[in-house]
């Protein structure tokens, strides 16, 4: 349950056998290639590695050609396939080809029937005004254009409007253009300026000449000329599936192996010449690092030097999260928040054990609980969410607090007979909407939030710790002294209201509720003391303290308003238990069975879905908001391992 | 209260429509892309641009009709953000507008000084004139500078302009004046900044909004030293006068003997730890693929509505800048691969 360790590698040798180690640190999937110029201090005589990748170009016609055609690409793991390299760009040029041919005959029919169709709906605004375009464009001493303008152009146009010849006449407009027509006289200055002004407001003409007759006529002509142009559209439809059905298999072999080789080539990014030398630096895990020494020395030329990723700080190690299967699921949730720094504690753990938790508790319902892990797992399956995967473990959770609240699909005394033959109970063992129940919810949660801050801040003591920040760590309100200051004040008020214990003497107040508060009062210079820094003092005393106590104000509050938010724990409780409530008065409200089962699986269906919708979000805003914050940084950038076939988001 | 909640509002709007920019799939496409009628057609079925592209002809579109509407959609982007933005995130939807404002000033100017004052109109975002504070359609009848004080008279761009009017049959100095109205601008949402009631709104803005003008500063040195090799006195005055760096750290990275020294220098400052996430290697790419990586954290993150509408703002400027470079390469018959190399994720 924490960040994994990895190792910094860096590797010299002879350029003649950078293409073999390049090939191995592929290979083997877990090499992270980063930046060697960030690794040296004298770079003068580093440059980087001009070859141009030969892979790219085919790869990307290949993707493109396919992704036209409507043809899915798939990366397949290669096992038995030796074609060499110039073989494998034979194929894919051939290929490539072959499929283009197809394509530009697509496309051109395509690029007709577009044509074809565009002109159909432009002569069909000035259809109904029985003109004859023909007579109209022989005038002699005018030239008429027709066409349409933005409507944004159509409002400049008052800007024009001290020159006579800037003149539109709308025949019709839609949402983005007015269609009508401009004239200007054929003298042939005035007449270009016209039409500079109008080209300028991106007014497009209508090729009226080849409108011969009305319209009218000419629309029928046009109506033709689809009706073929679809036929010839089928027909190459027909080929290209012919074409696919009998490579489509050693397509993707070519493919795979095209990609493996791009990707291995788009390392030398990171590589350096160094006379003729090259240079390559990059992380691995610190585990496999014998597997890499063994491979690496049988290369002649290459010398290696590997260093711990702690001792690399500087350089900011990639992250890998190391996390049993069960919380691993829950790894998207911090990844969206960011990963942790490489000397950062993981939080994972925390919130597969908290999200779980909160979740079943607060959306507590047996037969829900199950259909959420269906759907959940539904999710995860055809449609590869992460979050399906996250709400199996919920929906169970969800299931487990739902029998001990006795409510299954909003049935509350569905579990009784249960509760009988187990445990010799009349009915179920809690009942949320009773008043002594619903108090036992509110203190509970108060209680879980205060475990939930105050491990959070132990979290931090550690976290800060292992930072070296000692501020945070022993003065910061969730440090040593806010730790100490919450845990008293909270032990203090529940033993004298509570358990009616006097522990809230003089000495305890000054010991841990006032220190505390004064060495958090003192953090920052306090923190800059720790460190052993010598400016430590504020610039401005007055200004430090005025800043510092309004702060320490606004602490002391969050205190309290971060604890309450927890209430919305038990608040869900009884949220689920009234809307279920609701859904059955009214189902009880219609009339017969059908009625009366039709309005309980709907209003069973509303629930479950905002209900889970709601409480993933707010377990979700505990855990960043009230968790999180108290101790998270997420500045770790991810390891991510070369891997062919999931380069694009890798390199 | 009310307010408050209404400002709030805007981190939900800003996520929400964040989610509708183009993602990586969609940035892969439009590399794939052709020629310019395929990027525009791409756009106009497959991305949230359709609104503003419905209409377009893709087969007879080109790069100087497609830019303007693609910032139209930005602009409809901010109004429609800028209508939950009360008290505090106003400062920053004024800020954007006077930036948006500046930049037609400027073009304004640019095209008196080469004497096509005429043309102003037909590059005038209509969508812009709706929630602009000056009469930007009255610029359509400019034909001199003091045509230009006559319509801004009552904006607070006057007495900038006014300082720097040329002397008869002299051109505008536009570097000038464009620095002078967009120092103003930041000192006026540095000065909203301040009076921030809140200690804690009040230094995460102001140290958000620097580390982004840092980005700016950053990039600036950058391509001053790459495309003119000017010295640290020429520089200096051409730099936004606020950000986190010290004075004496820009004075060094001014002072840097290239473009490559100033990226290592800046290594070394607090930028150092964000450049190491960044997978981008050119130096001219790197100051807005940091304000992109710092937008995208705090658009997920901050709780602070203007921040969040900072960023989202910024990521949007960016991803436009991104589609007219993918114009741009596409016409030029650039590869995938090089195209891939100008675009800032």
């Amino acid at each position: 349950m924490s960040v994994k360790k990895v190792k910094a590698i860096n590797i010299i040798g002879m350029l003649s056998e950078l293409d073999e180690v390049i090939k191995f640190c592929g290979d083997s999937e877990m090499f992270h290639p980063d930046d060697a110029m960030l690794f040296y201090s004298n770079t003068q005589d580093f440059s980087p590695l001009s070859d141009k990748n030969p892979y790219a170009a085919p790869l990307q016609s290949l993707r493109s050609i396919a992704d036209m055609a409507g043809l899915k690409l798939e990366f397949v793991k290669l096992t038995d396939f030796s074609v060499s390299d110039k073989g494998v760009l034979k194929y894919v040029d051939s290929t490539v080809e072959k499929l283009e041919k197809l394509i530009n005959k697509k496309l051109s029919i395509k690029q007709k029937i577009d044509g074809c169709k565009r002109k159909i709906e432009q002569v069909g605004h000035f259809t109904g005004g029985n003109l004859d375009f023909t007579e109209i464009m022989k005038c002699k001493y005018i030239t008429p254009s027709f066409g349409r303008i933005p409507n944004e152009s159509y409002d400049k146009l008052e800007s024009f409007a001290d020159n006579p010849f800037v003149m539109f006449f709308p025949c019709t407009e839609d949402d983005t253009h007015h269609w009508g027509v401009y004239f200007c006289p054929n003298e042939p200055s005035e007449k270009q300026n016209i039409d500079r002004i109008f080209s300028s407001l991106y007014f497009e003409k209508l090729e009226v000449p080849e409108i011969a007759g009305t319209p009218e006529e000419y629309l029928k002509t046009l109506a033709d000329e689809l009706s073929e142009l679809q036929d010839e559209q089928d027909k190459n439809k027909k080929e290209l599936d012919e074409f696919w059905a009998s490579e489509k298999e050693k397509c993707m072999k070519y493919y795979s192996r095209l990609q493996e080789l791009d990707c291995y080539h788009a390392i030398k990014r990171y590589v350096y010449k160094y006379h003729g030398s090259f240079i390559m630096v990059g992380w691995i895990p610190a585990d496999k690092e014998k597997y890499f020494t063994q491979h690496l020395d049988g290369i002649k030329s290459v010398e290696y030097s590997i260093s711990d990723g702690a001792e690399e700080m500087k350089h900011s190690p990639p992250v890998m999260l190391k996390n049993p299967p069960f919380i691993r699921l829950y790894e998207f949730f911090v990844k969206m928040y960011g990963l942790p720094s490489y000397n950062e504690l993981d939080p994972t753990a925390i919130v597969a054990f908290t999200y779980t938790l909160f979740f079943g508790i607060m959306f507590g319902d047996m037969g829900q609980g199950l259909v959420v892990a269906i759907v959940g797992f539904l999710m995860w399956k055809l449609k590869k969410m992460e979050i399906g995967r996250i709400l199996i473990p919920c929906g169970i959770s969800g299931m487990i607090f739902g029998s001990i609240y006795g409510s299954v699909f909003g049935f509350e005394h569905a579990l009784d007979p249960v509760y009988k033959a187990l445990f010799g109970l009349d009915e179920k063992p809690v009942e949320v909407m009773d008043s002594n129940t619903i108090n036992i919810i509110i203190y509970g949660s108060v209680a879980i939030g205060i475990v939930t801050i105050v491990i959070a801040m132990i979290m931090n003591i550690v976290s800060s710790i292992k930072r070296r920040d000692p501020e945070s760590a022993f003065f910061g309100s969730n440090g040593i002294a806010g730790f100490v200051f919450y845990v008293s004040l909270v032990a203090g008020l529940v033993c004298q209201m509570i358990l009616e214990i006097e522990i809230m003497t003089p000495a305890y107040i000054i010991c841990l509720i006032v220190i505390p508060l004064v060495l958090m009062f003192m953090r920052e210079p306090l923190g800059r003391l720790a460190e052993g820094k010598k400016k430590w003092q504020p610039e401005k005393w007055g200004d430090y303290c005025t800043q510092s106590f309004f702060e320490l104000f606004e602490m002391c509050l969050s205190y309290v308003t971060n604890t309450m938010s927890f209430l919305r724990i038990g608040a869900y409780i009884l949220v689920h238990a009234g809307m279920m409530m609701v859904v059955f008065t009214l189902a009880d409200m219609m009339s017969g069975v059908v009625g009366y089962v039709i309005m309980v699986v709907v209003g069973n269906g509303i629930v479950m879905a905002l209900e889970a919708l709601l409480v993933a979000i707010q377990v979700l805003r505990l855990d960043y908001y009230e968790i999180f914050s108290r101790f998270y940084i997420g500045e770790g950038r991810q390891f991510t391992p070369v891997v062919a076939g999931k380069a694009e988001e890798q390199i | 209260m009310s307010s408050e909640m209404a400002s709030n509002a805007i981190l939900a709007k800003a996520r929400a429509m964040y989610g509708k920019c183009l993602s990586d799939n969609d940035y892969r496409q439009l590399m794939d892309c052709r020629n310019v009628s395929e990027v525009a057609s791409y756009l106009k079925s497959r991305t949230n641009y359709r609104s503003v592209l419905a209409g377009l002809n893709e087969n007879e579109v080109h790069r100087g009709q497609l830019e303007p509407i693609l910032r139209q959609n930005l602009y409809y982007d901010i109004s429609s953000l800028s209508r939950y933005a009360r008290d505090k995130s106003l400062v920053f939807s004024n800020f954007i507008i006077s930036e948006m404002e500046i930049e037609q000033i400027i073009r304004c100017l640019t095209l008196l000084n080469i004497g096509r004052a005429d043309e102003f109109v037909f590059g005038l975002p209509m969508a812009m004139t709706k929630f602009a504070r000056i009469d930007l359609k009255a610029f359509s009848t400019v034909r001199s500078f003091d045509d230009l004080l006559d319509v801004l008279a009552s904006s607070h761009y006057a007495a900038a302009l006014r300082k720097h009017r040329p002397k008869d049959g002299e051109r505008a100095d536009i570097s000038i004046i464009e620095a002078e109205l967009n120092n103003q601008n930041y000192a006026m949402v540095m000065e909203a900044f301040d009076k921030q009631k809140s200690t804690r709104d009040r230094d995460e803005l102001k140290d958000t909004f620097s580390a982004m003008l840092d980005f700016r500063n950053i990039s600036r040195i950058i391509r001053l030293k790459r495309y003119f090799n000017y010295s640290a006195e020429k520089i200096m005055p051409l730099l936004i006068p606020y950000g986190k760096l010290s004075k004496r750290t820009v004075e060094e990275l001014c002072s840097a003997s290239d473009a490559r020294e100033v990226f290592e220098l800046a290594r070394s400052t607090y930028l150092g730890r964000l450049m190491s996430k960044l997978k981008y290697n050119d130096q001219s790419m790197m100051a807005n693929a940091l304000l992109s990586m710092y937008c995208k954290h705090h658009l997920r993150l901050s709780a602070n509505p203007t921040i969040v509408m900072i960023s989202y703002v910024y990521l949007k400027q960016i991803e436009i800048a991104n589609i007219v470079n993918i114009i741009e390469s596409t016409r030029y018959g650039l590869s995938p691969d090089e195209k891939s190399a100008m675009l800032v994720r």
